[in-house]
Parts: structure tokens; sequence; C-alpha cells
């Protein structure tokens, strides 16, 4: 079983990718180009992918499903930096680009953290 | 006082009591049934929920193959593969233990009602024989499987609730086999009360990459097509409307504000919050008849049942 800080831990990664996707879904809807938001997309794919881990972990009623998860999700953090470094790259609100990028750094960090 | 009134006088008093006895039993059953019918309501709106959840996860990777078949020329186009339990919410196996923990709390339930009426208090052999067969593989370990996410103590409380109706010959009393049940029919509903909750987010996830793959496809088509493309764009949001009702807010927008009349507390709640609250009516039911105080019996199945109606109402079709 993870333990107290673990599981608190993925609470709130999980709770900053879902922040990061609603602020993804006001950038896809306001979107230039199709180009955009494919880039968009994919980043959003991305953290999909962490959330459905985060839940694994989550839910995981025992040891080896948690390192499994925790594991996969480690892995993942590599990815969700270079989803930071892309969204720099096609978003001209900084402000709004700073906001996502602070949400994904603070949910990799956590996963670090596991 | 002549013998005869004396006579009448003991006859009356008798006649009195039996019918008071009689109009106990009677409201104690008319609960005891009402409570079965609660949980089996719950039952169905708890594995519609949970089959939709399985069915988002179907159509999310339906769109990423059709989104990487739109994108890549060299990507198959796959109109009929197969849906894959990886990165789905709740699979086909964890789907049919979920149906098999409502299986043992709606067995459970129809025992009770059967204890509380007269003669043979036996379910029917069915029944009695799908008690059995659950009980005997919640009681072996091999309920859940190993990918599953649910704690091991949900088979002991399988085990456990099955076992009021293999054995209801030594659960005589509603309220002591009530009692010896509250514990384990909270645990099996706390699990599914999170597995709701979690449900809900990875939905809402499913749907924004669903989201994103039609917006991305429909700028496309605008950059194409112009005006043709607003005709997908209506599509896409019937789509995309039916599945976010069963996201963490959402709104059953097909059911009129009635339901809420009949439920104040239900108002505008989503269909997670429906689904945990009718789950708490029935641990609260359950308790009350632990406790046997009619009154109490009657206000919390009541409560159940009103609960698990606004729970039921939640009807939205996934495709338009």
């Amino acid at each position: 079983m993870p333990t107290t800080a673990q599981y608190q831990g993925v609470i709130d990664a999980l709770a900053s990718i879902r922040l990061a996707e609603s602020a993804l879904d006001d950038l896809l809807a306001t979107a230039s180009g199709s180009v955009q938001a494919h880039t968009l997309n994919i980043i959003y794919s991305q953290l999909n992918g962490a959330v459905t881990l985060l839940i694994q972990a989550q839910m995981a009623a025992d040891d080896a499903i948690f390192t499994q998860a925790s594991a996969s999700l480690k892995a993942q953090a590599a990815v969700l930096q270079a989803s930071e470094q892309a969204l720099q790259k096609i978003v001209a609100d900084v402000g709004h680009a700073a906001k996502i990028i602070d949400y994904i750094a603070k949910a990799a960090a956590l996963i670090a953290a596991l | 006082m002549s013998s005869r009134q004396t006579l009448l006088s003991i006859v009356f008093f008798m006649g009195a009591v039996a019918l008071c006895g009689c109009s106990g039993l009677t409201q104690m059953q008319d609960s005891l049934t009402k409570f079965d019918d609660g949980a089996h309501a719950v039952a169905i709106a708890q594995m519609r929920f949970f089959d939709n959840v399985h069915r988002i996860g179907c159509e999310q990777q339906f769109y990423q193959r059709a989104r990487d078949f739109a994108s890549s020329a060299g990507a198959p186009l796959e109109l009929g593969a197969r849906c894959t339990a990886a990165g789905n919410p709740i699979s086909s196996a964890r789907l049919r233990t979920r149906q098999q923990l409502f299986d043992a709390i709606t067995l459970y339930a129809d025992q009770l009602q059967a204890l509380g009426a007269p003669g043979d208090q036996a379910l029917t052999d069915h029944l009695q024989s799908a008690a059995t067969d659950l009980n005997q593989l919640a009681t072996d370990r091999g309920l859940i499987t190993a990918t599953d996410t649910l704690p091991g103590n949900v088979e002991t409380a399988v085990a456990a609730l099955t076992r009021v109706v293999i054995d209801h010959r030594r659960y005589t009393d509603i309220k002591a086999a009530a009692q010896s049940q509250q514990a384990n029919l909270a645990l099996v509903v706390a699990t599914l009360k999170r597995e709701n909750v979690t449900s809900a987010i990875a939905i809402d996830s499913a749907i924004g990459t669903m989201r994103g793959a039609m917006t991305e496809a429909l700028l496309a088509g605008r950059e194409r097509e112009r005006e043709a493309v607003a005709v997908d764009v209506v599509l896409a949001r019937a789509h995309l409307q039916a599945m976010q009702a069963y996201g963490q807010s959402g709104i059953d927008e097909s059911v009129d504000d009635s339901v809420d009349a009949a439920s104040p507390a239900l108002a505008g709640a989503g269909q997670v919050a429906r689904l945990n609250l009718a789950l708490d009516g029935l641990v609260s039911a359950n308790d009350a008849l632990a406790r046997a105080d009619s009154g109490g019996v009657r206000a919390a199945v009541a409560d159940l049942v009103a609960r698990a109606r606004a729970a039921q109402a939640f009807k939205t079709a996934l495709t338009p």
C-alpha cells in the first residue's frame, strides 16, 4: 500500500494535471489553425496518459500495482517536460502558457517524489 | 362483569393485539420490499454508469485510431477494431466484477425481504445457487483479477453478504442480519463511491482528448471546406455533450427539473453525485434496519428509494 504522503502526492499531481488540461482546453477552443491544434492535441494526449496512470496509482490496492504505476509515471515525467517546451514555442499568450507549464511542472515534481 | 362480558373483552383484547402485530409486520414487510427495490434500482443505475464509462473508454480508443488514420497516410482504417482493456478506466473484466458486487448486495436485500415475509424464507433455487457460486468465488479469492484495483477485503465482504442467503435459517432476525452486514455493505459502498469519482475524472480527461481531436479535425476541415464544416460542428457537439454528462460535474440535460423537485437535495447534482448519494442511502437504510426503529426504517428506506430513482432518471444516451 502507498504511504499517506505518496497517496497525497498522487492526488495533488492528478489535480495539477487536470488544471493543466482545463487550461489547455481553453487554448484549444481559440486555436488559430489546425497546425496549432495538432500540437496542443498531442500535449493533451500526453497529459491524459498521465491521468490514467495517476488514477491507477490512486486506486492501487496493493504494493505491486502502485510500484508499477509509479514507475510508469516517472518514465512519463520526461514526456511532460517535453510538453512544456512545445507549449512555449506555439502559444503566443505567454501568461496562459506559463500557467499551464506551471501546472505540468508541479505535477512532474510530485510524480518524481513518489 | 358477567362471564360473557369477560369473554368478549378477552376476545376483543386478543383481536386488537393481533391487529397491531399484523399492522406492524405489514409495515416492516413494506419497508423491506422497498429496501429491496431500492437496492435493485441503485444496482441498475450504477451498472449503467460503469457500462457507459467503459464505452467512453472504447470511444476514446476509436477516436485515437480515427485521428491516426486521418493524420497519417500509412495508418490503417480499422473501423471494426475491438476495444482494448489497456487504458480503459473500466475494462470488461472489471465491469463483470462490479456486476458481481451488486449481485451480492441485491441477493442480500432479496434475502432480507424474504426474512420479513411469512412462510418459507428461502430464496428461489436459482437465487440460492447464484449466491452459493458467488460466495465460493469470493471465498477462493477468485473474484478480483490480478490487474484490478479493488482491495482484497471486498472479497471477504461479498462472501459475508452472500452467506446470509446460504445460511438463511441462521439469520431469522432481520435486525441481527442487518447488523451483521452493516460493515460489509459500508465497505463495498465506500469502494464503489471512490471508483465513481475516479471514473468521472478519467472521463473528463478522455473527453478532453476527444474534444482536442475533434477541434483539430474541424479546424482542418474549415481551412478546406469553409461553411460545409458547420454540420460536422453540430455532430461533434452532440457527441461530446452526451459523454460530458458522465464527467465530474456532468448534468443530464434530458432530465427536467421535476426530478429535482421530488428530491431537492439532488437539484442540479451530476450523475456521480447522484449515484454516491444513492449508495449512501443504501448503507443508511441498512443501518436503520439494524437499529430496528420502525419510524427510522420507513424514513431511511423512503430516502433510499428517492435517491435511487434520481440516479436512475439519468439516461443520457452516449451517441446522438
